[in-house]
């Protein structure tokens, strides 16, 4: 699933500048950042705390708006960012469940803010409960959930609404070592099924290697691509993975320009 | 701690046992005092017009019942469309301030200067403007009611987390989705708070219109019976208010559990996480 020539890409962001006041200074957060994502791709941001990931992220999601460069989500440029907002599917660090809905309400909330009648969504969501784990617990609400559920909840809120692209920033990045590895394991699985493009943030470079078709590593702020890294690993891949030569060998490649990064 | 060495059997017991030491301990207090004010009306020989024994206005309660309660009907009638009117004009006053920056700049701080101005004091000027009758009396309620109800609705409405504004809007929430998928349930807690503040003050309220100009209610009743020395009636009067307000006030916090069962179950579950 490399690059080919002619595919139009899913994403294209091409010299992207965005700045914000910090400490009453204007600084510069990204400083030209390319990045190209094409159909059916899972492609990785790697970098160091405070490069900008996020900020990336909210401007593809529409949230934000860059300061100069292009923007082209679907092959055409989306002049305002409610152009893009609503067209990708977001997930964020925090599960942002809402605490006054069950799960099962929680993750149909997508599908009802477009307007699906209530019974019609619930239904579609109920088919992939078992999918994501959260088979009978679809009436409990959130808080009695443990972190991985509902962060897969947050997932199938994401999913339902059946975006082409699926934007994910550090989706586990709170949980703990093995739940992340177990919820690396089932996205792996899903992905494969779900035939999505997907983007990643990460700073975890074992999570970026094991899901990714690419990496891109940002720079410390600001930030800016300066490594593409293809991950010429086979699918499907497995955790197992982690320890074989080749994926030590790319992770030699991206944790050297990453620890210059970092000044370590 | 100790505790930790103690058999569970007896923690249990201990907790058990705590529980309902929490309950009858203010029910004994209550129990002693009243017992205290018979005994010393009764060995001191207190004339009944200065302070009636307890005995004493429990009898009044009976055989006046009918009176109280003919006078209660009115009392409570002016808190619950008072209490109604400052729900109503509250809530859509807070939505409006929180909703519009417009309104939130000119008419927010009118409504908390407001505050300022003594209801007490404008009262008599009801009395004149809209005449005796219910009228003034749920006026000077709503007028009471309504800032806390108004303050804490506001407070809630602005206290949403910012990226679950921005999840939403990545969903394709409009600003009209935001605010009632988000906002509002937000909100509730504040606006619970702000109504059992309100209806605490609501009969107090009450008692304060029927005091300034009235021909019934139970603070005309007390007004009324005060400068014949039945003191009794007054303090049964008195009584009748409380209990007056005590369900009210019951009735909010049930409502306050039936509409937001996750709110008190989330508050139960944390703090069991932190036993």
């Amino acid at each position: 699933m490399s690059t080919n020539a002619g595919v139009r890409p899913k994403i294209r962001i091409e010299s992207v500048h965005k700045s914000y006041v910090i400490d009453g200074k204007q600084q510069a957060v990204l400083d030209g950042v390319d990045l190209t994502v094409n159909e059916g791709e899972f492609v990785s941001i790697i970098g160091p705390s405070g490069c900008g990931k996020s900020t990336l992220l909210n401007i593809i999601a529409g949230l934000d708006q860059p300061d100069s460069g292009v923007v082209e989500l679907f092959g055409s440029p989306s002049g305002s960012k409610n152009g893009r907002l609503g067209r990708t599917g977001y997930m964020q660090q925090k599960d942002l469940l809402l605490p006054w809905r069950s799960v099962l309400d929680n993750t149909v909330l997508g599908l009802e803010l477009k307007g699906v009648p209530r019974r019609q969504a619930r239904q579609r969501a109920l088919e992939f409960t078992e999918a994501f784990g959260l088979k009978g617990f679809e009436h409990q609400y959130p808080f009695a959930l443990s972190g991985g559920m509902r962060q897969r909840a947050a997932f199938l809120r994401t999913m339902l609404l059946d975006q082409d692209i699926v934007l994910l920033d550090e989706p586990f990045g709170a949980l703990d070592a093995l739940t992340r590895v177990q919820m690396q394991e089932w996205l792996l699985q899903l992905w494969d099924s779900l035939n999505k493009t997907i983007v990643l943030i990460t700073h975890d470079v074992d999570e970026a290697l094991l899901l990714s078709d690419r990496v891109y590593l940002l720079t410390a702020r600001p930030g800016r691509a300066t490594l593409v890294l293809e991950v010429s690993l086979p699918r499907p891949r497995h955790y197992e993975m982690v320890t074989s030569p080749e994926f030590s060998a790319l992770k030699a490649r991206l944790m050297e320009p990453l620890w210059s990064q970092i000044g370590a | 701690m100790s505790q930790a060495s103690r058999t569970p059997e007896l923690m249990s017991f201990f907790k058990k046992t705590t529980s309902l030491l929490t309950w009858l301990t203010p029910i004994a207090i209550l129990i002693g005092l009243v017992a205290a004010w018979e005994l010393w009306v009764q060995l001191a020989d207190v004339p009944r017009w200065q302070l009636p024994a307890p005995s004493e206005i429990a009898k009044e309660l009976v055989s006046s019942s009918d009176l109280l309660w003919t006078h209660a009907v009115v009392t409570l009638k002016e808190i619950v469309f008072g209490f109604l009117a400052a729900l109503a004009a509250g809530l859509f006053l807070a939505a409006g301030i929180a909703y519009s920056r417009v309104l939130e700049r000119s008419v927010y701080p009118i409504v908390i200067a407001s505050q300022t101005v003594p209801i007490i004091a404008i009262a008599p000027l009801l009395l004149i403007w809209v005449g005796y009758g219910l009228t003034p009396k749920i006026i000077i309620v709503a007028l009471i009611c309504f800032y806390p109800i108004a303050v804490n609705t506001v407070d809630g409405l602005k206290a949403v987390d910012t990226d679950m504004v921005n999840m939403l809007r990545t969903l394709g929430a409009s600003r009209w989705q935001v605010f009632t998928k988000l906002q509002i349930p937000t909100a509730l807690p504040f606006i619970f708070s702000g109504i059992k503040i309100g209806i605490s003050v609501s009969v107090i309220a009450a008692v304060i219109g029927e005091w300034v100009g009235a021909s019934e209610g139970l603070g005309y009743l007390i007004t009324y019976s005060q400068p014949l020395f039945l003191t009794a009636r007054v303090f049964a009067a008195i009584f009748v208010l409380s209990v007056m307000g005590i369900s009210l006030f019951v009735l909010a916090v049930a409502a306050e559990h039936l509409m937001m069962p996750w709110h008190f179950n989330e508050k139960r579950s944390n703090a069991m996480r932190q036993l």
